[in-house]
């Protein structure tokens, strides 16, 4: 062997050695837990982002800094713990479609009846509501929209919902634009959002003019 | 000329880009990535991670948008972007979201919470938003061209 290729292979050997010992050392828990390297539950996690779970809170505990929310509606479903098995079978008891997509973590469900989604006091049909699951089948967020051919409705909807918001979780931390239906309908584009943040969930609440229509589009995510 | 090169804004009586010029075109498309970044991770990815698990290339992906919208609304044909690459306007929105199966709601949920934020966020005044970019966006041919592809 010339003394160069026995130089790379030197090298090469070394730095494939040090990989598997950093690797190995990364995953010793007591490693993992002193850098902070956990998982939810506590337990180590790969700091490379493998075996790591994506996973819904399903007790409200502070994720992040700033308080919880007082309660973490979702019209009528539970972040973190209504599973997928559930929303197949209310997709089924009220003969909604629903598609999967990508993979089987997001379901698509079309023309969703008003009166199923109106937990929070808003009574609109024309609706599309997505549902994301984690990794174990367990839902994280709820995304609706609903559309109207007039501002009224949307209006209403919008300030019924919210009500219910900042009574059941607390006051929004952005409110922007009025949701007035002659404000809404005083231009395309016309919008008013209330923006909920807290450390455990988030609620985000829009009222739009989309030129051809009105639309109120509502987020809810488990943090 | 781009199709929304016709829309007068309300402030100027000239289209959006002889209005607005190519830093405020920049601003908003940077705008609007910020917007699908807040989407796919504070925010639950429910409806849009769908399609955009599949970009790999978010950098080409940010240039060919502003030069899509820097034509669209007045602007040259192509646009060297702040990245210094030059990018096309001229594109087809068929071909882009072909493969996607992008719903109605989908896209009316994108306009209501990407698109619109990011044009108020970047201080397009609201008469300006309704007057010479909106009509562009909720164009039912427009729409049609990237829903259902
Ligand atoms: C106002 C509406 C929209 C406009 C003006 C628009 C514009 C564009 C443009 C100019 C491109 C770049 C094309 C290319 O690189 O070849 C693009 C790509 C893309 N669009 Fe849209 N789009 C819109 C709505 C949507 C919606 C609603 C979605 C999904 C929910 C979406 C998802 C994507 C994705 C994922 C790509 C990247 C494709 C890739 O890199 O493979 N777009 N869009």
């Amino acid at each position: 062997m010339q003394r160069r290729t026995r130089r790379i292979l030197w090298w090469t050997g070394g730095a494939l050695g040090l990989f598997v010992a950093v690797s190995a050392l990364v995953h010793i828990p007591a490693v993992q837990h002193v850098m902070g390297w956990t998982n939810p539950d506590g337990s180590g996690a790969c700091p490379f982002g493998h075996g790591a779970p994506r996973v819904a809170s399903d007790t409200p505990k502070a994720a992040r800094p700033g308080p919880v929310a007082r309660t973490r509606p979702a019209l009528g479903f539970t972040l973190g713990a209504t599973t997928r098995a559930q929303l197949a079978s209310w997709a089924t008891q009220h003969a909604i479609t629903c598609t999967p997509r990508r993979g089987a973590t997001l379901l698509e469900c079309l023309d969703v009846p008003a009166t199923l989604l109106a937990e929070h006091g808003a009574a609109l049909g024309g609706t599309t509501a997505w549902f994301e699951l984690d990794d174990r089948g367990v839902l994280t967020t709820v995304k609706t929209l609903r559309r109207a051919t007039g501002a009224d409705p949307v209006a209403r909807a919008f300030a019924a919902t919210e009500l219910a918001l900042t009574t059941r979780a607390g006051a929004p931390a952005i409110a922007d634009g009025s949701a007035a239906p002659e404000v809404l309908a005083s231009g395309a584009f016309r919008q008013a959002t209330r923006d909920y943040r807290f450390a455990d969930y988030r609620a985000l609440l829009r009222a739009t003019n989309l030129g051809d229509g009105y639309v109120l589009t509502e987020s809810y995510t488990a943090l | 000329m781009g199709p929304g090169a016709s829309l007068k804004c309300a402030s100027s009586g000239k289209n959006a880009f002889a209005t607005y010029g190519a830093d405020a075109f920049v601003a908003v498309n940077k705008a609007i990535f910020a917007e699908v970044t807040a989407e796919l991770t504070a925010n639950g990815q429910t409806n849009l991670g769908d399609s955009f698990s599949r970009v790999t290339d978010f950098a080409t992906f940010e240039g060919r948008l502003a030069a899509f919208l820097v034509f669209a609304y007045g602007g040259p044909t192509s646009i060297t972007y702040t990245d210094g690459k030059t990018y096309e306007g001229v594109q087809d929105m068929r071909a882009a979201h072909a493969g996607m199966n992008i719903t109605s709601a989908q896209y009316d949920y994108f306009v209501a919470n990407i698109i619109v934020p990011a044009l108020t966020k970047s201080g397009v005044p609201m008469g300006d938003v309704s007057s010479c970019f909106a009509p562009l966006v909720v164009d039912a041919s427009v729409k049609a061209s990237m829903v259902g592809q």
